[in-house]
């Protein structure tokens, strides 16, 4: 059978009941592990992982990367409707969902979230069937040096997510990245600026750092405005409002741009959903109309890094099944399920199981479509949230925070954690000091020292390394262009205004 | 009586006091990482080298900011760039509130340090009603602990000594246990 017929079959078979009920429960997990702060994706993953030992492998499959797309989505809600973003990979989403939500477009937000998420997810998964063995080649030649320019692309967007203060933003990301030196180093195993704690010496996990910075400043902020009566909640029902096709087509840039580079770096291993968020919000921020509006509630930015995420998914899925490479720790989950199936991932699956192997493409093919249907229930049901007074509302989100906090390794030494950036969240709003970049200096740092010093470690520490590789030199290109953009556009303009001006005086 | 000198003196201070602020912490964080990491093994770049490297980031970023401040000086302030008008007293409690929180859960275990949790905090948020109060931090609690410990499994904070024994007694008259 050639790959359409073989497709074909697959969708019959990702159509049988027992498949098809497994894509709808894990999506709803999913969504629903995903929005709740303290249980992410991955623990999801794990949690249904003992219910598939005793189903054949093409149901366990299914249900897995439903629970997998379904909770990439699923931090998104929260982040949008709380400014409480599930996991790392939904910080950007968050920045301008939880935007436009205060400007009043919670319900568009919401909706653009889910299209965008189940587009992105959607397109990347027809690539994944489409394309899978060479691209997978292509990601196998991959060492740390292109892995460092991948995750350097992202720390550079830090620059054009803040454009009120360049300086601001670097210090703030500099001092993210020290945070994320904090323990005993991967590389050399030394303790670095642990003062003998054993609190420190496990390091601070980015997850607390992310919900206290924008969780607990935003609720302090909005209870302790002086003279302000605080908000009862919305009296209406409130909404989920999908994209219409023409919305759809009208964003068709930022969509197609997110699912681009979501699906591209889904396809590294190690770069991941949360690479992919950053580095599409990123070169969005770019190439936008309206770059002005990124960090106030751009619908641009929210097209884009939605779409990026879940097409992380598809890009993920293709070295596990076509090499055997497990790029993240979801994907590392479901290479135990295969091999529990007596099952060996990689190239060879094509061969020995290709029904099997189309049916699970298919089959989150489907999951991407049926997701627009599970992640409108689930935003329906935690908007509901939003009829409850703020004071309640801010008391039970600190208390998430904590569960949060304390879920990650079931240790009370973590909420101290939480405790001490969710305050500074505050001080760093009260001061102006942009939070975004100090949690993508927290996230990417210590991605970035490791793919670096096993660069330098491979090449006796010559730094020539990164530039005499295509791929990564072309990467950092792209890099340092998007460094100095900014600079050179503000000096275009300058200029531009400057010869308006000259020719207004003549005439 | 203040002079135009002591003016531009006590000017240029609160201009540049974060910049310097932040030069001087980078500082600071090198020399640091400099002697209390260990000695990178011959021929590789250590660990030390990459806090060092952002410190060193920081320090310049300092400088970059002492530059913006200096530019922009005379200039009036952006949009929005005002502080709201905080109620500080509240914020101080809540803030005390939050860190007081965190060995209560370890001591009180879970349930109870959450229950005077969302009662202190919705009161010093100004929520009224004798009613209100009990019932939403006693049902809150309860809502969390079914959602988190029954369902989810989370083995939530039981507290010590006596608490830990009162939080039991609370998780099997709640059918959790």
């Amino acid at each position: 059978m050639n790959g359409l017929e073989l497709f074909w079959v697959g969708l019959a078979n990702a159509f049988s009941p027992l498949n098809f009920l497994m894509m709808l429960t894990g999506l709803v997990i999913g969504v629903l592990a995903g929005a709740l702060p303290g249980i992410t994706m991955l623990n999801a993953i794990v949690l249904v992982l003992p219910f598939t030992y005793s189903m054949d492998i093409v149901p366990s499959l299914l249900l897995m990367t439903a629970v997998y797309g379904g909770g990439i989505f699923g931090g998104s809600i929260t982040g949008i409707l709380f400014n409480i973003p599930g996991d790392p990979m939904n910080v950007p989403a968050t920045w301008e969902g939880y935007a436009l939500h205060r400007k009043g477009h919670v319900a568009k937000a919401l909706g653009v979230a889910i299209m965008a998420s189940a587009l992105g997810g959607f397109l990347s998964c027809l690539v994944m069937t489409l394309v899978s063995p060479p691209f997978a080649r292509v990601a196998l030649s991959f060492s740390a040096t292109e892995y460092y320019a991948v995750v350097f692309l992202g720390l550079v967007s830090v620059v054009v997510i803040n454009t009120r203060s360049v300086a601001s933003s670097l210090v703030c990301l500099f001092l993210g990245m020290l945070l994320g030196t904090i323990g005993i180093d991967d590389t050399f195993g030394s303790a670095r600026f642990t003062f003998n704690s054993r609190l420190l010496e496990t390091g601070i996990n980015f997850t607390i750092v992310l919900i206290g910075l924008f969780a607990i400043g935003e609720v302090l902020e909005q209870l302790c405005e002086r003279d302000k009566i605080p908000d009862q909640g919305l009296k209406e029902r409130p909404k989920v409002s999908l994209m219409t096709p023409r919305e759809v087509w009208a964003f068709k840039g930022p969509l197609l741009r997110g699912f681009g580079s979501g699906t591209m770096i889904g396809m590294i291993p190690g770069a991941g959903a949360t690479v992919a968020s950053f580095v599409s919000y990123g070169i969005e921020r770019q190439v936008s109309r309206k770059p002005e509006e990124f960090g106030k509630g751009s619908w641009d930015g929210l097209n884009a890094t939605s779409s990026a995420i879940n097409a992380s998914t598809g890009g993920a899925m293709i070295p596990l099944l076509t090499l055997g490479i497990p790029g993240s720790g979801a994907t590392a989950v479901m290479m135990g399920a295969f091999l529990m199936h007596g099952i060996q991932p990689g190239p060879l699956l094509f061969d020995k199981a290709p029904e099997s192997v189309y049916t699970i493409f298919a089959g989150m093919i489907l999951c991407n479509l049926i997701m627009i249907l599970a992640g409108w229930v689930c935003s329906k049901f935690f908007s509901e949230l939003m009829r409850v007074p703020e004071t309640i509302m801010g008391a039970f989100i600190i208390v998430f925070c904590f569960v949060g906090a304390y879920a990650l390794r079931n240790d009370t030494s973590d909420l101290w954690y939480m405790a001490f950036f969710g305050v500074l969240g505050y001080f760093m709003r009260r001061y102006r000091l942009p939070i975004p970049p100090l949690v993508l200096g927290i996230i990417l740092g210590p991605l970035a020292e490791r793919y670096f010093l096993t660069a330098m470690i491979a090449s006796n520490n010559d730094v020539s390394v990164f530039f005499t590789r295509p791929v990564s030199a072309g990467i950092l290109l792209v890099s340092i262009g998007m460094l100095f953009w900014p600079l050179l556009q503000a000096r275009m303009n300058r200029r531009k205004a400057a010869v308006q001006a000259a020719d207004g005086a003549v005439s | 009586m203040d002079t135009s000198s002591d003016r531009a003196g006590a000017r240029w201070a609160t201009l540049l006091k974060g910049p310097v602020a932040v030069l001087l912490f980078g500082a600071a964080v090198y020399l640091y990482a400099d002697r209390s990491i260990d000695l990178p093994p011959p021929g590789q770049l250590g660990g030390a080298f990459w806090p060092k490297l952002c410190a060193v980031g920081m320090a310049v970023a300092g400088v970059l900011k002492a530059w913006e401040a200096i530019r922009a000086r005379g200039r009036p302030p952006e949009e929005g760039a005002a502080c709201k008008d905080m109620d500080n007293r509240k914020l101080f409690l809540m803030i005390l509130l939050i860190v007081l929180v965190v060995p209560a859960i370890a001591m009180l275990g879970f349930p109870l340090a959450t229950a005077l949790f969302i009662g202190i905090f919705l009161r010093l948020a100004g929520a009224r009603g004798r009613l209100m109060l009990p019932l939403v931090s006693l049902g809150g609690t309860v809502f969390l602990l079914y959602l988190f410990v029954k369902i989810v499994y989370l083995p939530l904070p039981k507290g010590e000594w006596f608490f830990e024994d009162l939080t039991l007694a609370l998780y099997r008259a709640l059918f959790i246990l």
